[in-house]
């Protein structure tokens, strides 16, 4: 058994190091690029969103190196993502590949189902060797997280142009390297300290742009055609506010937020919307508020296209935007989102925040603007 | 009736609900009004005001709103999460109700109760207790007309189910009587051609999004059978053969009525009616196409509406389809006298 799983960011790491620690054979994708894009779109239903696209990209160059088992996660709706496995399935059959699929998902009947899988997956394995994988695996996600929150902040400040992602590719390597928990934690804080040594002062005309959307879009920069990366170079400090390490944090693990009044990102959505709409719409809505509350500069919002919860959310942001006078940037992108297109909406896009301090329209000043032009294709 | 007047948008979940809806506002003695159907000003209107990327029957719902914007104190856009026991509607049911406000400009105050049977209705009588209150409608009150609304609701949906046109089930559900059971439009006594159109009610039941396909199909001298006049329970079961449920109510059934029509056949085609832009459609039907292609019987064709949509275009369609379907009982026809 040969198992491959789709990319999402850095998500293959901690996947492949817990996998490979319980003696699994793991074949990671090529990494996400025009020819996995490609791929996917050429077998995708047209109007399916992109993430499903990507995955079968992927599914189909890792097949190419000899997969033949893909593990996938699922869920249970109303967002698309909890049916993907089941269309890609049915795709791959008619493709004439006979790859197995073994979905993570909440059981629908009993958790035996999810017990059942676990054990397809990784055999006999003693309790406390899956314990031990899992904790590596969930030390890995929160470093990763950690890192690349600095690298979005200090890219901006880098005294030489890409020193920051080459700490970042050699952290990636370190951590991809460790085998346990204290060693991951070690290489993290090399890199923070590496990257610290390669930052200088905040740049002249600095501004705060914060990054809210659907989580593949957010995470994967080969979806996103580098958003973030572009508004780093662009002189823009960024925060994200999709995390893997926190999605895992908020639906697999014990939610801490139990009483749902008490989270913080729905309290702020309130207002706006005030009830969950899958996806990740809700937390669009929430987290805009509150990068105006905390003096961001202004928010892009990046959503695949056809994107049922970022629909609802892009319809409401126009309202939070002028209440909260916050530029509000939605872009959505697809398998014909073109790099030129993109750059062009984000310079002006800075450049319109930029023109707004200097005026003293920072946050909190005057109203807000949204321009919600996708960057591909509009129609077909 | 001096009391204010509540409109009540017709689009989405309106041709699940209406008897329900309209039933329980009648009982509380509430004037409620339906927007007009679906006219070119309304759809325009919609299509103005929401997001590029919003799905057509979300478009022409703001469009609805609007029109009745005007002529109303309040109006009644209910946030429906799940008709059924943890099957979805869709995200955008899910945040219509913000999406009206952030659209549709200046509007009445808006009555928005949360619609969600996962919890065996429970949760809806509360929410419609909480609008009654807000009409100045005491709890007693509110909850016979719930009660009387939903007894209407299902004998609606009774009457629908033993195949009576909806505005005979209309009338028996306000308490008239029924024509005797042999008045009931027959069913294809003459060989007439039959077609299954699948698709969303909202899609199915407003003529000017759908271009009047049901009668343009008759016109052809086809008979539509739409998928509620479908055995339900059949249906069900055959959608819930897939290795995972599928976690929106419409298109479990869309998908429940595709195969079991392509199992046990019974019509000679079947139409999927689809709107340009609804994510769920998107994956199922290329799953419903798959499973046709896969047991390769029935001629199974796709139509896409949006705001777009021209007649001329589907008229073509259509009759291509037809004549497809009329060719091969042709050749069928010769092959087994020959």
């Amino acid at each position: 058994m040969k198992v491959t799983f789709p990319h999402m960011g850095t998500l293959y790491i901690p996947v492949r190091a817990m996998l490979s620690s319980l003696g699994v054979d793991v074949v990671v994708p090529p990494p996400v690029d025009g020819r996995a894009v490609a791929l996917g779109a050429k077998h995708a239903p047209e109007l399916a969103c992109f993430p499903l696209k990507v995955n079968l990209g992927n599914y189909l160059l890792a097949r190419e190196l000899g997969a033949d088992t893909i593990l996938m996660a699922g869920g249970t709706g109303p967002c698309r993502f909890g049916y993907y496995a089941q269309v890609q399935r049915e795709i791959l059959r008619d493709l004439g590949l006979g790859y197995e699929m073994i979905v993570l998902e909440p059981p629908q009947g009993h958790l035996r189902e999810l017990r059942d899988k676990l054990r397809r997956l990784v055999g006999r394995r003693s309790l406390a060797d899956v314990l031990r994988a899992i904790r590596l695996a969930w030390s890995m996600f929160k470093a990763l997280d950690e890192v690349d929150r600095e690298v979005l902040k200090l890219r901006c400040r880098e005294l030489k142009r890409g020193a920051v992602d080459r700490v970042r590719a050699r952290w990636l390597e370190w951590v991809g390297r460790a085998r346990t928990p204290a060693e991951v934690k070690r290489a993290r804080d090399r890199a923070l300290r590496a990257l610290a040594r390669v930052a200088g002062p905040p740049p002249r005309g600095l501004v705060r742009v914060g990054l809210v959307g659907e989580i593949f879009m957010v995470l994967e920069p080969a979806a996103n055609l580098g958003v973030a990366e572009r508004l780093n170079r662009l002189g823009a400090e960024v925060d994200q506010s999709v995390w893997l390490s926190d999605w895992i944090r908020s639906h697999v693990l014990p939610n801490p937020f139990r009483f749902k009044r008490l989270d913080p990102v729905r309290r702020a959505a309130r207002p706006y919307l005030s009830h969950f709409v899958g996806g990740e719409g809700l937390e669009s809505v929430g987290n805009t508020v509150r990068y105006a509350q905390r003096g961001y500069d202004g928010v892009i919002q990046i959503m695949p296209f056809t994107c049922m919860p970022e629909i609802v959310a892009q319809s409401i942001l126009p309202r939070v935007s002028a209440d909260h006078g916050i530029p509000v940037l939605t872009l959505i992108m697809d398998e014909h989102s073109a790099e030129a297109g993109l750059q062009t909406r984000l310079e002006a896009f800075v450049d319109l925040l930029r023109r707004r301090r200097e005026k003293g329209l920072g946050p909190k000043g005057g109203g807000g603007g949204v321009d919600s032009k996708s960057t591909g294709r509009r129609r077909r | 009736m001096g009391g204010p007047r509540v409109g009540i948008p017709r689009g989405l979940g309106f041709f699940e609900y209406h008897v329900l809806w309209q039933g329980f506002f009648e009982g509380l003695g509430v004037e409620a009004v339906a927007s007009p159907p679906t006219n070119r000003d309304i759809l325009d209107r919609g299509v103005r005001a929401a997001v590029e990327e919003a799905c057509l029957p979300v478009k022409v719902y703001f469009g609805h709103v609007m029109e009745l914007a005007p002529r109303v104190d309040l109006l009644f856009v209910p946030r429906l999460v799940r008709m059924e026991r943890r099957l979805y509607t869709c995200p955008k049911f899910l945040g219509l109700p913000e999406m009206v406000k952030s659209c549709a400009g200046r509007l009445p105050p808006l009555l928005c109760p949360v619609f969600d049977e996962n919890r065996r209705g429970s949760k809806a009588a509360a929410a419609f207790a909480q609008v009654a209150s807000r009409l100045g409608v005491g709890l007693a009150r509110a909850r016979r007309a719930w009660r009387q609304a939903r007894a209407r609701q299902a004998r609606y949906r009774a009457v629908l189910a033993q195949g009576w046109p909806r505005d005979q089930a209309l009338a028996a559900a306000r308490g008239g009587a029924l024509p005797q059971a042999s008045l009931r439009p027959k069913r294809s006594p003459d060989g007439r051609l039959k077609v299954a159109v699948l698709g969303h009610s909202y899609l199915l039941y407003d003529p000017h999004l759908n271009l009047g396909l049901l009668a343009r199909l008759e016109r052809l001298g086809v008979e539509p059978i739409t998928g509620d006049v479908l055995p339900e329970e059949r249906v069900l079961q055959a959608a819930d053969s897939l290795p995972k449920r599928i976690f929106w109510s419409f298109a479990r059934r869309t998908m429940g009525g595709g195969l079991y029509l392509l199992e046990r056949g019974g019509v000679d085609g079947i139409i999927h009616l689809v709107s340009f832009g609804c994510g769920s459609d998107a994956l199922i039907t290329d799953l419903l196409e798959r499973f046709a292609r896969r047991r390769g019987r029935l001629p199974f064709m796709l139509l896409t509406l949006d705001e777009h949509s021209g007649e001329a275009g589907l008229q073509t369609r259509l009759e291509a389809f037809v004549d497809m379907i009329r060719r091969r009982r042709a050749e069928r026809a010769a092959g087994w006298a020959g």
